[in-house]
């Protein structure tokens, strides 16, 4: 310690020492009077001006560095790649697994400039040689125009403009346009919709996207296995059945998600214009039905969820119904007294609307509502019908919308409504978007899981006892409901303008799918023994729809034979076995 | 003292404008070569584009299902043939010990099965 303290102090005075040495010099050099000045103003403006140029330097300096180094410079120091930017402006439609449905294609249109063209006459008659289609006389005319810009013809084949090349005439050009292309046509037509020749969406996801479509991909919930096997099936069934139209469509249950919708009959989306309006009709969205008996499932569901009603309780259906000046009869008429699974089973006009009588009107409607039955959809399409309600609520209309007349819904509504009937009671509005893997799904609840599990038994039941026996699947388990509906013709019901439907579900225990066939008047055949009633004509359609496209969404079918663990035991008084 | 310097300088000068022509053309060279490359990509990708669709158009459901019809000897899958992994009973013997599979452990197979799936 002492040592360094020591050596410490050395150091002080030596530096002590040191400065006093400088000053001693500094005095020396030190000069006085007029000559002195001049000397220190001269050092000082030196001094000033270097001090100036030091800074302008360091200024340059550092804009240098943040130029080159900060800043970064103009050109982008990584290539700039092309790979990444969309080859075309309006982007691709595609199912869910990526198959492309739209798209749009590059393609050269023709035009000519007729100040070029030296021989309007020989240059038309050439151009007529290797374009067929364009008239030769309406092309000369085009031509000895006095103008800059003729359009001749858009959306040439690689191979025309090969040919007109070739001619070598001078004033012909070509122009790169883009052409929209559906690589499956007619199959899903009604949901992707078309584009005019400008390229604008004119129905469909196209126009409901129009704008998304310009900066980016669209992906569909649908399937298009799953559409092909729909479309199939469903048309089958309107050629059988000489129906003048059909509707089907697929939904997962619990998402909402449409995984196919086909409206029959269809239109090539190519040339929308040659196809007249009962063709690009959308029925599943646009059309408006009363939809009969399979209305009677929510008339279940609400009566077991409000309460009124037990599952084992029941009415009487002996006799017909008199309600105001109306009489309601059964189609299937038991003429006893029903339990609530046999008023489904039978399908018991009398049964269903003795429920919503006890229900009531109130109730009833804020059901309807709550289950979207009586606003227009929400789906992701430009063609979406207005659902026709009873202007007043009065009794007549309570039991009549109990069976499902009086009040008008698109066939999706009906979908839409049946799945959160089945789902365990949530309301997931229908969409056509591809909802993301992992994230959970907004819902309303409707009614309760007790609920929507009992109705499931009991709509199981449908198929397995009831109306809807052509539309069980080996293995599947599918329930569901037929509706048979007189088609308002003129203010009256026309006995023979039917609206047959099917809204089935699959497995019955823990529903995934949801399938809904609708023909518009078919007409009974000899297989059918003459019949055109739901359970005849649409039930077989989302039979076969069922064990086609089990197999291909994952729905592993179970050993047949026993029903599903969870279904309850009704007792059902089987007539026709006592008899 | 001072000659040495601008010789030093002087050779720096050339150096460096030396340096400079070579990177800026070098630079050209290789924007040209850029600009070709980009081009050939957007022909590719157009032309991807284009087989794409031709790919989406040739894959119609309806399509393959005639092809099938025509060619192979296959119908839809009907629910019977649809199983899961879960759903097989039991392991080989060959897997469990570790044992060489042998005729004798074969044919003891479904016996040692189920007890392995007992428990």
């Amino acid at each position: 310690m002492m040592e360094s303290d020591d050596l410490v102090r050395d150091d002080l005075a030596r530096s002590e020492a040191v400065a006093q040495e400088a000053r001693r010099n500094a005095r020396r050099i030190e000069l006085v009077g007029t000559r002195s000045r001049a000397v220190e103003v001269g050092r000082s403006r030196l001094a000033a001006a270097a001090v100036m140029f030091g800074i302008a330097f360091l200024v340059i300096a550092g804009r240098l560095v943040d130029i080159t180094l900060i800043e970064g410079p103009a050109e982008p120091r990584v290539a700039h790649s092309v790979a990444s930017e969309p080859t075309v402006a309006r982007a691709d439609i595609t199912d869910r697994n990526g198959v492309i449905l739209a798209t749009s294609l590059p393609t050269r249109s023709l035009y000519a400039d007729p100040a070029l063209i030296l021989d309007p006459d020989n240059a038309a008659d050439r151009l007529a040689a290797v374009l067929p289609e364009l008239d030769p006389v309406d092309l000369r005319a085009k031509l000895a125009k006095r103008s800059r810009f003729v359009w001749i013809k858009r959306n040439l084949t690689p191979r025309q403009q090969a040919a007109v090349n070739a001619l070598g005439v001078p004033g012909f050009a070509f122009v790169r346009e883009e052409r929209r292309v559906y690589p499956h046509g007619a199959l899903t037509a009604h949901v992707v919709g078309f584009t005019g020749v400008d390229n604008r969406g004119l129905a469909g996801v196209e126009r409901h996207f129009d704008q998304q479509l310009r900066s980016g991909p669209v992906t569909l919930s649908l399937d298009i296995r799953v559409q092909h096997i729909v479309r199939d099936a469903l048309s089958k069934s309107v050629a059988t059945f000489q129906a003048v139209g059909g509707s089907a469509l697929v939904m997962d249950v619990r998402t909402g998600e449409l995984l196919s919708m086909v409206s029959l009959p269809d239109f090539d989306p190519h040339e929308p214009a040659r196809a007249s309006d009962d063709q690009r009709f959308n029925r599943n969205t646009l059309g408006v039905y009363e939809m009969g008996s399979t209305f009677k499932v929510f008339t279940a569901a609400m009566a077991l969820d409000a309460g009124v009603v037990p599952v084992n309780g029941g009415y009487d259906a002996s006799e017909p119904l008199k309600v105001s000046r109306f009489t309601i009869r059964d189609y299937h008429a038991k003429n006893r007294w029903l339990s609530v699974p046999e008023i489904l089973l039978y399908s018991s006009n009398i049964g269903a609307a003795k429920m919503a009588m006890a229900v009531g009107g109130e109730r009833q409607q804020r059901f309807f509502d709550s289950l979207g039955l009586t606003r227009p959809l929400s789906v992701e399409l430009s063609e979406i019908g207005n659902p026709m309600t009873p202007a007043k609520w009065r009794e007549i209309n309570v039991v009549t919308a109990a069976y499902g007349h009086g009040i008008a819904v698109t066939p999706l509504h009906l979908a839409a409504g049946v799945a959160a009937v089945v789902n365990g009671g949530e309301l997931h509005p229908a969409t056509l978007v591809k909802h993301e893997t992992g994230v959970p799904v907004p819902g309303e609840r409707v009614i309760s899981a007790e609920t929507s599990s009992l109705m499931r038994a009991m709509l199981r039941l449908v198929v397995a006892e009831g109306t809807g026996r052509k539309a069980d699947a080996p293995g599947y388990y599918v329930g569901g409901k037929t509706g048979t509906a007189e088609k308002s013709v003129n203010g009256h019901y026309a006995r023979k303008a039917l609206i047959s439907s099917f809204v089935g579900m699959f497995p019955s225990d823990n529903p995934r799918y949801l399938v809904l066939a609708m023909l518009d008047e078919p007409h009974g055949t000899k297989e059918t023994f003459g019949y055109a009633t739901g359970g005849w004509t649409a039930a077989p359609v989302v039979g076969e729809v069922v064990s086609r496209i089990g197999p291909m969404l994952g729905v592993v079918p179970r050993e047949t034979g026993g029903e599903p663990e969870q279904t309850m035991l009704i007792k059902v008084r089987n007539d026709e076995a006592a008899h | 003292m001072i000659r040495a310097t601008m010789a030093v300088w002087l050779i720096l000068v050339l150096a460096a404008s030396g340096g400079l022509y070579y990177v800026k053309y070098r630079v050209q060279r290789l924007e040209q070569q850029l600009r070709t490359l980009n081009q050939a990509v957007v022909r590719e990708q157009e032309a991807i584009h284009v087989l794409k669709a031709e790919w989406s158009y040739l894959n119609r459901p309806e399509k393959l299902a005639e092809q099938v019809e025509h060619h192979l000897d296959l119908g839809p899958i009907p629910g019977g043939q649809v199983g899961t992994i879960d759903s097989l009973s039991y392991r080989l013997p060959a897997m469990i010990g570790g044992e060489m599979l042998t005729a004798e452990t074969v044919t003891q197979a479904p016996k040692t099965g189920a007890q392995e799936s007992g428990r």
